[in-house]
């Protein structure tokens, strides 16, 4: 081979390698000059939602707990002396308006249910029940009603009852219609109130949730006077059957109870002259007290609690005659001793 | 006169040796060549959505959708799914990548078992909703824990830097709430039969009963919607190519207790270990953690 032809075939294959080299350098830049648009950046997520209507606010917390009353001091009892499904904080907006206005607030213990029942309603003017998860007695429920029969003022609020636990206020009547009582109807049946077990919720107009239900007033009763409008949130619906009993707040008409989804309206809060029955206990709460005109319904609660006259001296102290053995629900733990 | 042989025969040895250099080099090229200048047969791309939906499911279909949407073969894309869903982020992204996907190709969706909530929302742009009677289908709705109480053994710069309010926490999922049923009505409000709020119920369908109410289209099998997804884009020859999800570990703990299946998170899809962060679910089925709020009834 001569160097000629060497060198040749030298240069032919160094320039073919150095065009191919350099193609495949320059190739990546020409496929990104001519290739894609910059449609990539076009935010097709931004698209997909519209901020503004999907934005969901909660409303103000505002107003004020206030009683109207000038009702002389009266002293008004909170029962969590039966298991009461409630907390003292969960009751301070309530309690701060009674105090505020110089009233008397006390709590009934276990020991003072046990001990003397009677002689603890004997000293008060009113009577709150909320969220009981242990049975009355046939005794105290005899007193119970002593207390109101001589003008004593009782509150019963009770939440739907959690799954796997009896209704609270259910307690109440169970007791005495299976007792040795003698035939005394329950408290709240006594009232022509029976709480439902179930929740109330609304899909159509609802507060943030769908278990946060409105109900507006109906009729003309004290308990909701200045009340446009008040949230629940997870509210038991009340069945309402004695005459002395009107309605108070009723929820929405699209309302549904959540077992049945059966469509309301519904019955949420109810009164007569000396009870009032409120299906729902959260509203009392400082988290909700303040939410639409609860702070309103608070306030009319805490006047109605202080608006009773009370004889003196009932109820009289329990006697055999009265109805001595305590009424005992089938399988509900405990019962407490008579009073 | 001497050299004139020899230089005949060396300059043949060199072309000799360019020849076979030639061939050898045109042996290895020429399939590369062929290769690349045939045409690419046309595509269909069967990705998975499989089981609980996280961040991890998330980035592994955007990948697979971003393949799919700049591999000129591909044609069309059919979802294979089997998931009750799982974190609410993880599900929109999910959701947000198979919308822009539709917007270029054809998308279709075969419902293998379950494609609740967040699976649900995944396949919502989807050309067809392909279910067989037996599938679960629906659970548009969102949950999430309630608040957690701030600590008293700290110092916060703000009242909600631990936690916050329930109205604030109801109001976020009720916000997600919007975006999920408002997309749901957005790309099926023609076909169902259902209202909004109905469809807020957060319920699930069975298959036959989904397609009669609008949630699927029709019964259909895997292969009936990879023929649907291939019609859609007009192919008549076309391949298909399975996109497998990588197995992912340690995180979701998948089991069944009284025949109800069971969701337990070990660790947050959207927290970090050791932190309790709030957790937003679009999944259908019992989940395990403390103070629940729901969004809706049955999300």
């Amino acid at each position: 081979m001569s160097q000629r032809n060497l060198l040749g075939g030298t240069v032919v294959f160094a320039v073919a390698l150095g065009l191919i080299l350099v193609g495949a350098a320059v190739a990546p830049y020409a496929f990104q000059l001519g290739g894609s648009a910059p449609a990539d950046t076009e935010n097709a997520a931004k698209q997909a939602f519209d901020a503004d209507e999907l934005v969901a606010t909660p409303g103000p917390e505002s107003g004020d707990v206030t009683m109207d009353s000038n009702a002389e001091p009266k002293t008004v009892l909170i029962d969590v002396g039966h298991e009461n499904d409630v907390s003292e904080s969960d009751m301070q907006p309530l309690v701060d308006a009674l105090v505020a206005n110089g009233h008397q607030v006390k709590y009934l213990t276990r020991e003072d249910a046990q001990r003397d029942f009677n002689g603890s309603l004997r000293q008060a003017d009113a009577f709150v029940v909320v969220n009981p998860e242990q049975p009355y007695t046939g005794d105290q429920l005899a007193g119970l009603r002593s207390f109101e029969d001589a003008g004593g003022r009782v509150a019963l609020l009770g939440d739907p009852q959690s799954a796997g636990t009896t209704s609270v206020l259910g307690l109440i009547t169970v007791s005495v219609s299976t007792g040795a009582v003698g035939g005394d109807a329950g408290l709240t049946s006594d009232y022509g109130v029976s709480f439902g077990s179930s929740s109330l919720y609304n899909m159509h107009d609802y507060y943030l949730n769908y278990e946060n239900v409105y109900a507006t007033p109906e009729g003309e009763t004290a308990l909701t006077e200045g009340v446009d409008e008040v949230v629940f949130r997870d509210a038991a619906p009340l069945s309402v059957s004695a005459d002395s009993v009107s309605p108070a707040l009723v929820s929405g008409g699209e309302t549904r109870v959540e077992s049945i989804r059966k469509t309301g309206p519904y019955t949420v809060a109810a009164q007569s002259e000396t009870v009032v029955a409120i299906g729902d206990a959260d509203f009392l709460a400082p988290e909700s007290a303040y939410e639409a005109d609860n702070e309103v319904l608070v306030g009319n609660l805490a006047d109605f609690l202080v608006s009773g006259d009370k004889e003196s001296g009932a109820p009289a102290p329990a006697t055999p005659e009265s109805g001595g053995e305590p009424g005992s629900a089938p399988g509900q733990g405990t019962a407490p001793t008579p009073a | 006169m001497v050299s004139k042989p020899s230089s005949a025969a060396s300059a043949r040895t060199v072309s000799v040796l360019a020849l076979v250099a030639a061939v050898l080099v045109g042996a290895f090229l020429a399939p590369v060549v062929y290769d690349a200048a045939a045409p690419t047969p046309d595509r269909v791309a069967v990705i998975s959505v499989d089981g609980y939906i996280s961040s991890y499911t998330a980035d592994q279909l955007e990948e697979d959708l971003h393949e799919a949407r700049e591999n000129e073969s591909i044609k069309a894309v059919v979802l294979q799914v089997d998931s009750p869903g799982g974190s609410a982020a993880a599900s929109e992204r999910m959701y947000l990548a198979v919308n822009r996907t539709a917007q270029e190709m054809p998308v279709v969706s075969s419902v293998q078992g379950t494609g609740a909530s967040g699976a649900y929302y995944t396949m919502l742009p989807s050309e067809s909703i392909y279910v067989t009677p037996s599938s679960v289908i629906g659970s548009v709705g969102v949950r999430g824990s309630a608040p957690i109480g701030g600590s008293s053994n700290e110092i916060r710069t703000g009242p909600d830097k631990a936690s916050m309010t329930v109205d604030q926490r109801e109001a976020q999922i009720e916000t997600l709430k919007h975006a999920f049923v408002g997309s749901v009505m957005d790309h099926r409000g023609d076909d169902l039969s259902l209202s909004r709020e109905e469809v807020a119920y957060a319920k699930v369908y069975t298959g036959a009963r989904a397609t009669q109410n609008g949630y699927a289209d029709d019964i259909g099998t895997l292969q009936t919607a990879i023929d649907r997804a291939a019609a859609e884009a007009g192919l008549e020859n076309y391949e298909v190519v399975e996109k497998e999800p990588q197995a992912q570990s340690g995180i979701i703990l998948l089991s069944s207790d009284s025949g109800d299946s069971t969701v337990v998170i070990e660790e947050s899809p959207v927290g970090y270990d050791g932190v309790r962060a709030p957790q937003f679910l679009m999944v259908y089925g019992q989940v395990q953690y403390e103070d629940e709020v729901i969004g809706n009834v049955s999300a």
